[in-house]
Order: C-alpha cells, then sequence, then structure tokens
C-alpha cells in the first residue's frame, strides 16, 4: 500500500483529536467532535475545512480562455477578471471525468481546483488538451493549501478577528478577492460546499496552521469530511464518485446549467449533443425512520427497480432522511410513487424540487 | 471506554448480562462511541427466535449502518421500544440502554463471550 499523504495541517489536526480516516490517498479528518455538532456550527454560526487535499493548479500563459474553453463544459472566457465558474468536464464520449472550479484571476493567469481522487487523472487530462495551447500549468498544492469558512458567522469572524476588509460580505457568490494577512496574499474566493455564506481561501502553506488555530481560537468550529458529505448533501450539491460519475454524462446527474451548447467547441461537444439521456438525478426525502444508503434500490409502484441511490444520509438538520438517486428516464413518466428498498421493507420516498432545506 | 466487569461482551461490540434464564443484549461504549450519533435503530419482533451470532437488527449513525448479531441462541421476549423514539439514548448510556431480552437455555454455550478484561484488550488492540 503506497504511504498516505497528508496536509500541512496534518498536525493540527491530530492536535485537535480530529479521527483521521484514509481519503483520496490522503490521511484526513472524518470529523473532530460529533457530525451532528459540526453541522449545526456550519449551518447557524461557522465552521472550516481544511481542503488542501483537493488538487490545484496555477495556469499562466496567452491562451488560458481557449484552453479552458475546451477542456470545460461551461463558459470561461466569458467570464470576468476575479470571478469564478464551477462546470464539470467531459470526455469525448460526454462521461463525466470530474467536476473543478476555475478561478480567472485575470487573462492571463487561472486558478483551476479538482477532486483529490482525481488529481492524477485531472492532471494527465490537462495537460494533454493544453498541448494545443501551450499555455504553463503548475501543480501548487504543495506550496498552497485550501481551507472552506463556512458559515452565516464566518464573514464577521473574518473581519473582526483578522482585519479581513468588510466589503468581503457585499461579494456575490463565485467572486475573488484577493486579501493582505500577516504580510502574505491569501485569496478569497466566494465558493463553497455547504449551501452556507462564507469562502474558500487559498493560504500559503507556511501560514496555514497558524490561521487555522486562530480560527478555532475564535469560535470557528473545525469540521471534517462527514460533516462536509451531509451540508453538501443537504443543499443537493452533486459529488465526484457517488453522484457524477464517468458513466454518466452531465444531463444525467442534474448538470445541464453547466452544459453551454452555443459554446463554439469543447471536448465532448458532439457526443452530448446525441446522447440519450438514460437516467435523471432526482431527490427524494423519506421519514424520520428510514435512511436511504449509496446503493440501495428505487423501485416503482410495481416492485420494478427503476433506480438507485447516489448519495444518501440522514440529515441532522431536517431530521429525515435524503437522498440522490439516478432514476431510469423511460420510468419517470409512467411513476407516481417513489420507493427505496432498505433492507426488507419498501420505503415510500417523496420527490423534491430545489434542496433539502427549501 | 466504560466496560463493566459483570457483563459479558462480543468481538462485534455487544455486551450481555446473564440473569437465570433471560439474557438481556446492547451495545458497548466502544461501539456507540465509534459510530457517533445513533439515529436509528431496527428492532427485532418479539417472539422471534435467534441463533448465536444470526443478525437480529441495525443501528444506523449519520454516515454508517452496523447490523446486531445476537450473541446467543434464545427467544426474543422483550425489545426496548423506546430506541425507536429515542435512539440517541445509546449514545448517552449504551449499558442502561438495552436493545432486546432473550430467553435462553440454562445449560447455554457461553464459553464464546468475552469477560471484560479481554474484551478491553481485544479493543485496544483493534483501535
Amino acid at each position: 500500500m503506497t504511504e498516505l499523504k497528508t496536509t500541512a495541517l496534518y498536525h493540527t489536526h491530530e492536535n485537535l483529536k480530529a479521527k483521521l480516516v484514509p481519503f483520496a490517498g490522503f490521511k484526513m479528518p472524518l470529523n473532530y467532535s460529533d457530525i451532528k455538532t459540526e453541522v449545526a456550527a456550519i449551518r447557524n454560526k461557522a465552521g472550516a475545512f481544511d481542503v488542501s487535499h483537493m488538487g490545484i493548479v496555477e495556469i499562466t500563459g496567452d491562451k488560458i480562455n481557449e484552453f479552458i474553453d475546451h477542456l470545460i463544459t461551461n463558459n470561461y472566457s466569458t467570464l470576468k477578471n476575479m470571478k469564478a465558474v464551477y462546470s464539470p468536464i467531459i470526455n469525448e464520449k460526454g462521461g463525466i471525468i470530474d467536476d473543478l472550479i476555475c478561478y480567472k484571476i485575470n487573462q492571463k493567469n487561472a486558478y483551476i481546483v479538482f477532486n483529490a481522487s482525481n488529481i492524477e487523472k485531472d492532471l494527465n487530462w490537462m495537460n494533454q488538451v493544453n498541448q494545443d495551447f501551450n499555455n504553463q500549468i503548475n501543480f501548487i498544492s504543495d506550496q498552497t493549501g485550501l481551507l472552506a469558512v463556512q458559515g452565516p458567522e464566518a464573514f464577521d469572524i473574518l473581519i473582526k478577528e483578522f482585519n479581513f476588509p468588510t466589503e468581503i460580505k457585499d461579494l456575490p457568490p463565485f467572486s475573488l478577492q484577493e486579501i493582505t494577512f500577516e504580510g502574505e496574499t491569501l485569496l478569497l474566493a466566494t465558493t463553497g460546499y455547504t449551501g452556507e455564506k462564507g469562502c474558500e481561501l487559498f493560504v500559503p502553506n507556511n501560514i496555514i496552521a497558524d490561521f487555522f488555530a486562530k480560527l478555532v481560537e475564535f469560535g470557528v468550529t473545525p469540521c471534517g469530511l462527514a460533516a462536509r458529505d451531509v451540508l453538501r448533501l443537504e443543499v443537493a450539491y452533486p459529488l465526484y464518485g457517488n453522484d457524477l460519475t464517468i458513466n454518466h454524462n452531465p444531463y444525467e446527474c442534474g448538470l445541464a446549467w453547466t452544459v453551454k451548447l452555443k459554446k463554439e467547441n469543447f471536448l465532448g461537444k458532439t457526443a452530448i449533443e446525441n446522447k440519450k439521456t438514460k437516467v435523471k438525478l432526482k431527490k427524494f426525502v423519506l421519514d424520520k425512520k428510514s435512511i436511504p444508503r449509496q446503493g440501495y434500490k428505487v423501485l416503482n409502484e410495481n416492485d420494478r427497480e427503476i433506480g438507485v441511490v447516489s448519495s444518501g444520509t440522514f440529515s441532522p438538520t431536517i431530521e429525515k432522511g435524503i437522498a440522490m438517486a439516478h432514476i431510469e428516464t423511460v420510468a419517470i413518466s409512467e411513476t407516481e410513487n417513489y420507493y427505496i428498498q432498505i433492507r426488507n421493507k419498501k420505503v415510500q420516498a417523496t420527490e423534491i424540487t430545489g434542496n433539502f432545506l427549501d | 471506554m466504560n466496560t463493566p466487569s459483570e457483563l459479558f461482551y462480543t468481538k462485534e461490540h455487544e455486551w450481555v448480562k446473564l440473569d437465570g434464564d433471560t439474557a438481556t443484549i446492547g451495545i458497548t461504549d466502544y461501539a456507540q462511541s465509534s459510530l457517533g450519533d445513533i439515529v436509528f435503530v431496527e428492532l427485532p419482533e418479539s417472539g422471534m427466535n435467534l441463533s448465536q451470532e444470526q443478525t437480529f437488527g441495525v443501528v444506523e449513525s449519520i454516515k454508517s449502518v452496523s447490523d446486531l448479531f445476537s450473541p446467543i441462541t434464545g427467544e426474543v421476549i422483550e425489545i426496548n421500544n423506546d430506541l425507536n423514539d429515542a435512539p440517541e439514548k445509546l449514545n448517552e448510556d449504551p449499558y442502561k440502554n438495552w436493545i432486546v431480552k432473550l430467553k435462553v437455555s440454562p445449560e447455554l454455550n457461553r464459553e464464546h463471550l468475552l469477560n471484560a478484561e479481554t474484551y478491553n484488550d481485544y479493543c485496544l488492540n483493534n483501535n
């Protein structure tokens, strides 16, 4: 077995008595206290995650707009400076390789952040695509860490205790701002994976441990991967490997909004223009007594299997079982009631639109 | 970790209290602590006959699903219905809040059950 990698915050996590588990080749905190407490902290006050395991590349060059617009399904070249965009990247068959966020600093400088589990695959893919564009792609995760500071009081704490400028509160989602902190430059992005207000911070590794310790000191709750997964599912954000996979195209995972077919060309465009949508990602809520889990079958009234749960958990915020599931497109029009098979029970599942907290 | 000395234990992290022909069964402090917030318990039906190691229920935390294995052979005579509405009681006090009671044969084989000391060692070595 290859040795697990660690982030610059490894000793911080140990000192905070985190339960550390293998995740995507890294040893990462699953939880520090209990999941309910961590989820509630993010929903009601503020919490922080170490997300430094995610891959970060810095791109410099003259053809970044062309490169990223070819790489992703969403629009990049039309993006203004200091703005970010979420997008899947897809292969020549339309299958999702990963989902990522592209951050435009200016026309000649960008960052892309992608899933830890796909670092090698994405780097190879980006380097291959970039051959036609000749930009510089530098993997910078060994110098720069990422912190997600999320929750209704996240900005207040950063402003009051870290002297961040007050205007960060007014930044629209998916905006960027450079921040000077103790002589270092941080990049603040109003992005996140919890549905709450807050930001993600690119922090140089030499100050990240102090920064994180200070967050905790000022009442920001350290939160682990378990809470992060619950939080993202409560607001119906998809997860690569569960809801998004190489066997699904973006239309099959609720990501139609990220596909810009009006763009002249991008990788996989021809494939998804012609491809049938075999399944649709749907959201279901169950009553308190039943918890759907990944892999559980979705049935119709006649007990026919029409789908499978891609993500499921108990939501501590609404105190119900919640799930996203891939449902056969052909079954949707003729299905009135959905059921999820939980061990030997068939439990009715209520479809929702929006997210689970609405 | 709390491991009362008067109880017997299994490697599946259940405890058993033997009292005449009644065996009271629950999950250990180690189990509840590893699982974290318990949010659902699936209980067996009264009258069900269980053989040793048979699954008889499920404990779910926010992120995990764990089967319950019967530590011994017997008939379910009582179930702790309080756990339906308050599964978190297993976190609060896993020894006071038992899960099922079985009627067992007096000649019950208990050789496979661990005493508190052996169980403690087992948990420490598997942590």
